[in-house]
Order: C-alpha cells, then structure tokens, then sequence
C-alpha cells in the first residue's frame, strides 16, 4: 500500500483506488490534496502492474512534477518500467527528433534529409536578431521605444503564442491591429512585427531550425496526424495522468480531448482559481472542456494547507476586489487576520522595509520556524532587491536561495576573463580587450595576484595596438620583484599557453575554453583552481557557446564570420549569455526562499510564513509593458475586431490579482508578513490596487485604522 | 551559487554508469554525483574529433530507435548521405541479416525502455537500447557500441553495463514477460560493435551470476552510502585521469589523453554533456 495510505481521506481513496480504466477530472482548490492524489494514483497503478512504460505524466512546467519524481525515485516504489514525465514541448521535440525523417519533407523544411536543430530560446533570439537588425536600420519598429531584446523575445512570443493557440502565425498583425485602440498610426508595428515573424519561420523552415512554436506546430499539423507517430504514441502511454492542466494552453487541451478517448485511463488535475501562466499562453477556458471527456468528475474542497485565519485574509482581499462575483470565496466571521506588517513611519523608504523583514525573518527563525519554512515574495525580484536581501541575511547566517543567480552569465567575474583571454587568444578578430578588462581578467586568472600588481603587469606587458603579450624577463628585475617572482612565473605560463594557442589554427571557441579551463585556469596556482563557482560558470558559458555553435555555427562560416567573434560581440549586445542554462534547479533544502511570487506558485508548495514585499507596488498585478504582442488578445476568445480598451485592462489586472492572491494565501498555513514602503524600489511613491484592497479588507473587519 | 551537497540525496538514481564511475574512482564519483561539480575540461583530444565521435553515437542510437519504430530503412538511410562514418555504421546495421524484421515477426521489441528497480535504500536505474523477448521467453538485451575498436570479451564482462543490465531485467522486467520475472537464464547480453558487425559480444546470463550481481551491487551502494564527507580516493590507477575531466582538480596532469587510446566503451564513460544528454534523461527530460 501506499506509505501515506493512513493520512488520505476518503474522497482521494476512492480515486487512487478508481478501477484501472478510469478517466477522471477532479478539481480543487490549492491545498486540497489534488496532487497527492496524482503521485497516488500512479504508484497505485503500479502496484497493479500497468507497467511504467505505458504511463506519461503531463505537467506544464518541470517544476511542478516534483512530488512525483520524488515518489517515482522513492526506493518503496515497484519495480519496473519509467514512468515518462514530459511538458507539452518535450513531446512535441520527442517526437519531431523520432519521426524526422517521416514528416521533414510536408512539413515545409529545405533540408529534409539533414537533420534538425533545435533552437533554444538564446539562439531563437540570436537567429531573430540576426534578421530584424537590418529591417532596424531601414526605419522598423521606428515609433516604439523599447529594448532590442525585448523587441526580438516578443516577435518570438506572438510565433509561440500562434502555435499554443493554434492559429496561423500569419495572422498576429492582424488580431494585434483589430484590437488596438491606441493611436491608429501606431498600428503599423504590428505589420513591422509580422514581417519580422514571417521571416523568421521562412528563415527557419531553410536552415532546419525549430524553435519553441516550430517544434508545436510540426507536432501539431503533421506528427499527431501521421500514423505511425500516433500509433507510437498509443501503444507507448495506455495511462495518462495531467496535472495543473489550466496552465496548459489550448493546443496541448486539444491534444487532451482527442487523447483521452483512445486511452485506457486519465486523471486530469485541475487546479481552481489558478491558470497563472496565462502569458503564456494558460487557458483554463479551453481547459474546462475537458471535463466532459472524463467518465468522473470530483470536486475536492477541504484544504491541508492553509489554515482558517489565513485563508480568512485571502478571502477578504478577495471580496474587497471583486465585490460583485457573489460566488465567493467569503470571509469566515470571527476569525482574526495572522498578519504583520511593516510599520509605516520607521519603513517610509524602501531599505528601511527591507530592514524590518529581516528583523522579522530572524525573529522567526529564532522562536524556532525552520529557514525553508519561509518565502520571501515579490512582484519583481530584480538582482539589487536580491543582493540586498542576500547580503542582509547572510550577515545573520540565515541561508536563502533563489529562482536564479543574483547575476547574469556575463556578468560573473570567471564569464569576463574567459572572453577577455579569448580575444586575446584570436587577435585575428580585431577585438583587442582593454587594458582595465585584462587586468580584471589577470586578477582572476592568477591566484593571488591583486588590482595593484595586475594593473602593474598589464601597463607594462600589453600592448592593445597589437593585443599581444611580451614576456616576463623583459620587465626591469625591480618591477618584477615587486609583482613577485611566483606570480610572474604564472603570468608567463600562461603567457605562452596563449602564444602556442595563438601559432596553431584556431579551434572552435568552446573548446578553446574547455582547453584553457582544463590546461591553465584550473591548474594549481591559477584562480579557478578547486574554485567550484568558476568551474560551474565556465561550464555553462560552454554551454550556451556550444549550443550556439550547432544552432548558428554553419550560416556563419557561410557568411565568412568567426563565430566567436559574433559571440562575444552578442554578449556584449545582451543577446546571449544573459541568463544561466542549467542547474539552477538545484534546490536547497532548509533555507529561505527569494522569488517572484508566481515563481513561488509554479513550484506548487506551501510553506508557514510568507512575506509579500512592496505591497503598494503595482507589479502586483500589472502586466509588464509589451507593445508588440497580447496575451488576451492573441487568445482564443477575444473577439476579432473588438478593441482592447483600458477597462478591460483594469479587470484584467484585477482578475489576476485576485487569483495571485488566493494563489499565495492557499500555500501558507500560518501567517503573512506585509513589507510596505511608502517610497517603493525605484524612490516613487505608489498605493496600488493590492495595497488598497488590504487596507479595504482591514477597515471592513474593523482591525484597522 | 548552490551550497556543497556532501551526502548522496535521497532521490539519487544509480546507473551503470555512475556505478562504473565509483569502481573506477571513489573521488571522481563523489565530485560528479555528491557534489555535482561541473568541472569543464576537454575529455579526449583532439576535442572536435571526440565532438564527432558522441555525436554520431546518438545519431546513431537515434536511428537505430526510428528503425524499430518503423520509420523506413531508406528514409532514415537519407539523413546520413553525406557522413561517411555515419553512413557505414548504418549500412552495417541495415545490412545485418539479424535485424531483418522478418527475424522478429513473433518476438515483442522493446527500443529504448528504460526499467528501474528498488535497490538498498536508493534505485537503480538502466536504458536498454533495445530489449527482444522471444516467443519461448528468452529475453535479450542489445547494446549498439560504435567505439572504434572491439575489446575483449573478458574486459566486457566486468564492465558494470554487463552486470547491471541483466540484472536489472530480473528485477524489474516482469511486466515484459506476462507478470513473470526472468529467470536469470532466460536472459542474454549482446553487444553489437558498429564497426564490427559480425562479431557479436555474447555474454550469457545465469542464476549464479545474478547472486553474485546482486550481492556485488548491494555492496557497492552500501560503500557508498558510507561514504565519509572528506575527500574520497583518488583511483591509483593514473591512466584513467588521462580522460578524466577533474585532473586539474586532482593534480592529475594537464592534457587530455588521445581519444584512439581510451577505452573501449568511451562512450560510456562520457562527460557531463553525455551524462545529462543521453543514458539518463530520457524519463526526466522535459
Ligand atoms: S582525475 Fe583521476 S583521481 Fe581525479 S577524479 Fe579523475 S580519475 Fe579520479
């Protein structure tokens, strides 16, 4: 039996336990034991001897089939075949990597007999840079302002979006232009916006590159289509267990309701109110429709997670911001709000608030809450507000721990003296580093060696007019008893590691810096030695150097550009390197958590405290601006023709606010800590909609003034 | 950056690999699997050419599971025309009278299933390129090798791959054979040599092997549940450090060994990219 089999109720018995043909919908709210019920389900289904191999687990982000996994990988779990746990993309690659040969020709690519290269979303942007930024220079998107990256990620996001909802990407300008009610001159973005998706497929659909809404779109018209990959996919997943469905989009519930009837049992997991990923395309309107294809429907309402008086204050945010949706959820009478928060006249400035948290935090802490216990939640967690807060429980010995590192890729010390040595290392591309980055990069490479010394070494070994290096005996013997012998020696071994590099043909960037990691850098004496940090950055500036390489490396060398001269020149452009690849999903057990608060609800857990920071802040429930692309407009039930207008930007504000918050409160069980400032992050003053509903729901309870 | 992990987690899956990795060197399992330290150095030289040589590892893998799928030979044959390495692995394959489908009419194949099994207080874990369970109820694991030479059947039966694969199929294979577990000699290994097509490794199993699997494994994951939180071993043998991608960390030499001279299964062996990107995502990919 099931380890947990003595805490279920019996509403989730009689679901695990639901004959072996069963197709079920059940829904709740968070907290009520839904996905315990999944994890259940199929160990139960296990232990019936349905043999792993024939299950898939359908989850709309990694992140939320964690309990699963650590069921799965549980030693108490039956012996036999994987069970498979994909998101809707990891199917769709799957099988466009299976079935590539069957479907490359129909499906439009120019090359159908080589093979084809996924595009992650770095080398998706680099690819839609690389066509947009002459169409830039020709006037294009000439009367918006707004980041290049940003332009380029939204062109990518209305492909994605046209994929998930499942219409032809050439109709975005369209839908785009029918429901804009701005400036009519404006409206032409939307054709510049067009041009530039068409030509961004075409240029795919040549080159063999699939990005995201390629590879949804291949599955969609033509694997799902073709007989063989169906009947693969048949025969291989008899059982099919889908949670959070509503973060799904429609593509992937139409999928579902053509699925479902050919297969022997399903549980569909719903997750009430929630649907938080709705830019990217999560309808949990489509999702509703599936409930008829399900023999079963269950409703689960008593909730583990959070207790009464916590739910108590969600619920009264929640009347207090759509008083008129008379179906609830209401406030429980007489039960009081377990909340704190800052207070106003010593926190008028935003790190005076920041202050007060930690106070707080460690105040927690010491009355025994453990560290894990404990988030930490914001509408935008930018690297300054997680700096400072690392940095002010760090000095309290308090471990946190966040969705992603507080830097960027380029900007860790070990990423900037790779390049540096790397465009040292090939003078042929003409990017002579300065001598401030060298010595930057002297300081990391060498251990020991300090700003004065390198500063010292550079001004008198670098020569930038030819970028090359001169030896260390050449130095007046004085000097060099300053810089110090030892240090010196390192320099010029490194020195001629460099010169020998530099005589050879040039190799491929990635693995000069395999080479000069594993050769030099982390060589006993040098500065990345046993320094794991380092070891973990370069590997991941390998990392996205190589996946560059495969995805680019060949229109390049067409074109007659050394590729890792395009590279540094793309992240000194922010295109790449932006971002971490990998890894980061390590999660540290006992510590606290430092996130955007619907990062905190895609990873599905309750915790006993939160702290929500910058109450007034309107990041809350403001969608980020987004000038080229909509995520209610690009969806599959917004009117053609009827214009976006600043009420139904306000109801949509609200309307996922409402849902943030009875998200976050249904994952706490024992009390809120309210971070407020008068002056919020950037100095201004602000008391958005979130701020004003508490204050709302407290007058109304009459627990404040 | 993440803090040190100095204990194996809890929800750590052990593989062939990861095994063969700790009987090859304690330290270098502990830095790879405890504390998944990602320590990029070049693994074999010359580092394009190992590039190639993994590459077409999983190009290969990848065609031989379309071909069990039922993609049509020629079809498949199309994708490598202009990879002449590529192209002879694959006219080796195709050209095999053993994998002619008329071979397999009465036989259930089972391509690149992975089974996992309970063992000691973790599980372990293997993908099978291709399982064949034939009308009698004689199981037989195939393995696809594309190393440039062909070692000694001797050295193949010590590899953990032989040892765990069978053994695994005993544990975890019943519902593949009607809610019946294998019987230990139901079971063969067979390794099939790319370059080498003719010259199967055959590698019987038996019930005597199974208990001295069973007994070995278990021994070895309790060594390393024991395992202390200082620095584990370093391996005494130094040769293996040649294409050990932490030699810098061990102060084990400086270049990497030439990819002619590493062993035979190099491609098992691996480094961090083929670790994370072939033998074990498949089920925890996304
Ligand atoms: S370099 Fe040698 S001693 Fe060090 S981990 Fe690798 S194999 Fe072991």
């Amino acid at each position: 039996m099931p380890s947990i089999a003595n805490q279920l109720t019996p509403d989730q018995i009689s679901i695990i336990e639901a004959p072996l043909d069963a197709k079920i919908f059940l829904e709740g709210h968070a907290g009520t034991g839904k996905t315990t019920v999944g994890v259940e389900r199929i160990l139960t289904l296990l232990e019936a001897g349905i043999p792993g191999n024939q299950m898939l687990l359908l989850v709309p982000q990694r992140t939320l089939a964690a309990p699963y996994y650590e069921a799965l990988r549980s030693p108490t779990t039956t012996a036999g075949g994987a069970v498979t746990v994909l998101t809707i993309g990891g199917l769709a690659k799957r099988m466009v990597e299976l079935f590539w040969p069957l479907i490359s020709a129909e499906a439009g690519f120019a090359n159908p007999n080589r093979p084809p290269t996924f595009l992650t979303l770095e080398t998706a942007q680099y690819n839609m840079a690389h066509l947009v930024r002459p169409l830039l220079d020709q006037g294009f998107f000439e009367s918006i302002t707004i980041e290049r990256n940003r332009l380029y990620s939204q062109i990518l996001d209305n492909l994605s979006k046209a994929a998930v909802v499942g219409f032809p990407h050439t109709e975005i300008s369209q839908k785009l232009k029918s429901a804009w009610s701005g400036e009519p001159g404006q409206a032409h973005i939307y054709d510049d916006a067009q041009h530039c998706a068409n030509l961004f497929r075409t240029y795919c659909l040549e080159h063999n590159l699939l990005d995201f809404s390629l590879q949804i779109e291949v599955f969609r018209n033509h694997l799902w289509p073709a007989p063989v990959c169906h009947e693969y996919l048949l025969e291989n997943y008899r059982h099919l267990v889908a949670d959070n469905v509503e973060e799904n989009a429609p593509v992937t519930h139409d999928l579902l309701q053509a699925w479902l009837p050919e297969l022997e049992s399903g549980l569909l997991i719903h997750d009430l109110e929630a649907g938080y990923r709705r830019f990217t395309g999560a309808d949990p309107q489509t999702m509703y429709e599936l409930k008829d294809y399900c023999d079963q429907q269950v409703t689960f309402s008593e909730s583990f997670s959070a207790s009464d008086e916590v739910l108590n204050f969600g619920y009264a945010i929640a009347q207090s911001l759509l008083p008129e949706d008379e179906s609830g959820p209401f406030k429980i009478d007489d039960v009081p709000f377990p909340i704190h928060h800052s207070p106003l006249d010593s926190t008028r400035y935003y790190p005076q608030m920041l202050d007060w948290i930690v106070e707080q935090i460690a105040l927690l802490i010491e009355d025994g809450v453990p560290p894990g216990e404990i988030v930490v939640l914001s509408s935008y967690l930018s690297d300054a507000l997680r700096f400072s807060l690392t940095e002010r429980l760090d000095e309290l010995g308090i471990p946190t721990y966040s969705h992603r590192p507080s830097r960027s890729l380029r900007e860790e010390p070990a990423t900037q003296t790779l390049l540096t040595l790397a465009a040292l290392a090939h003078p042929h591309w003409g990017l002579p580093p300065s001598k401030f980055d060298l010595a930057y990069a002297f300081i990391q490479a060498i251990a020991g060696l300090d700003l004065v010394r390198a500063q010292l070494l550079t001004d008198i070994v670098y020569q930038k007019r030819n970028g090359r290096l001169s030896p260390f005996d050449q130095i007046k013997p004085e000097t060099q008893e300053r810089i110090t012998y030892k240090l010196g020696n390192l320099y010029e071994k490194l020195r001629l590691w460099l010169d020998a590099y530099i005589q050879e043909p040039p190799e491929e960037l990635d693995h000069f810096f395999n080479r000069l990691f594993g050769e030099m850098l982390s060589q006993p004496g040098f500065g990345f030695h046993a320094d794991y940090d380092a070891g973990e950055v370069t590997a991941n500036l390998i990392e996205s150097v190589r996946k560059f390489r495969w995805a680019v490396g060949e229109s390049l060398e067409a074109e007659g550009i050394p590729l890792g001269k395009e590279y540094l020149q793309m992240v000194d452009d922010g295109v790449i390197a932006a971002q971490y690849l990998y890894r980061w999903q390590t999660q540290i057990e006992d510590a606290v958590f430092l996130a955007p608060a619907y990062t905190f609800l895609m990873r599905n857990r309750s915790v006993e405290y939160q702290f929500w920071l910058d109450i007034g802040s309107r990041g809350w429930y403001e969608r980020i601006r987004q000038p080229l692309t909509h995520p209610y407009v690009l969806s599959r039930h917004w009117d053609l023709h009827r214009p976006w207008t600043d009420a139904d930007e306000y109801d949509a504000s609200r309307d996922s606010l409402h849902r943030l918050v009875l998200g976050l409160i249904r994952r706490c069980r024992r009390g809120i800590f309210l971070g407020l400032s008068e002056l919020g992050e950037q100095g201004y003053e602000h008391k958005g909609l979130l701020l004003k509903a508490i204050d709302r729901a407290l007058r109304s309870a009459g627990k404040e003034e | 950056m993440p803090a040190p992990i100095d204990k194996l987690q809890s929800s750590f899956v052990f593989s062939q690999s990861s095994l063969q990795d700790y009987v090859d060197c304690q330290r270098r399992f502990q830095l790879r699997y405890i504390q998944q330290r990602a320590w990029p150095a070049v693994e074999a030289e010359p580092a394009m050419d190992n590039e190639h040589f993994m590459q077409r590892g999983l190009q290969f893998h990848q065609m031989a599971h379309q071909y069990w799928l039922g993609v049509p030979k020629e079809k498949i044959a199309g994708q490598v025309k202009g990879d002449k390495i590529l192209s002879r692995w694959w006219k080796n394959f195709a050209g095999s009278k053993g994998f002619e489908e008329r071979n397999f009419q009465n036989q259930k194949p089972f391509p690149e299933i992975s089974l996992s099994a309970p063992i000691g207080d973790f599980r372990i874990m293997a993908k099978y390129d291709l399982l064949v369970i034939q009308p009698e109820g004689k199981a037989i694991i195939f393995d696809w090798k594309t190393s440039r030479k062909r070692p000694k059947r001797e050295w193949l039966i010590h590899r953990l791959q032989s040892r765990v694969y069978p053994y695994l199929l005993v544990q975890a294979g019943a519902q593949l054979n009607e809610g019946e577990p294998f019987k230990p000699e139901q079971i063969e290994m067979i390794y099939w040599y790319t370059d080498f097509p003719d010259q199967l490794a055959r590698i019987p199993y038996s019930p005597k092997q199974f208990d001295e699997d069973q007994a070995y494994l278990a021994r070895l994951i309790s060594e390393i549940q024991s395992m202390g939180e200082g620095e584990a071993p370093l391996t005494e043998d130094e040769r293996r450090c040649r294409f050990c991608v932490y030699r810098s960390l061990c102060n084990r030499g400086v270049e990497a060994g030439p990819l002619e001279e590493a062993e035979g299964d190099w491609e098992a062996e691996g480094g961090f990219e083929l670790e994370l990107g072939f033998e074990h995502i498949a089920e925890i990919e996304y």
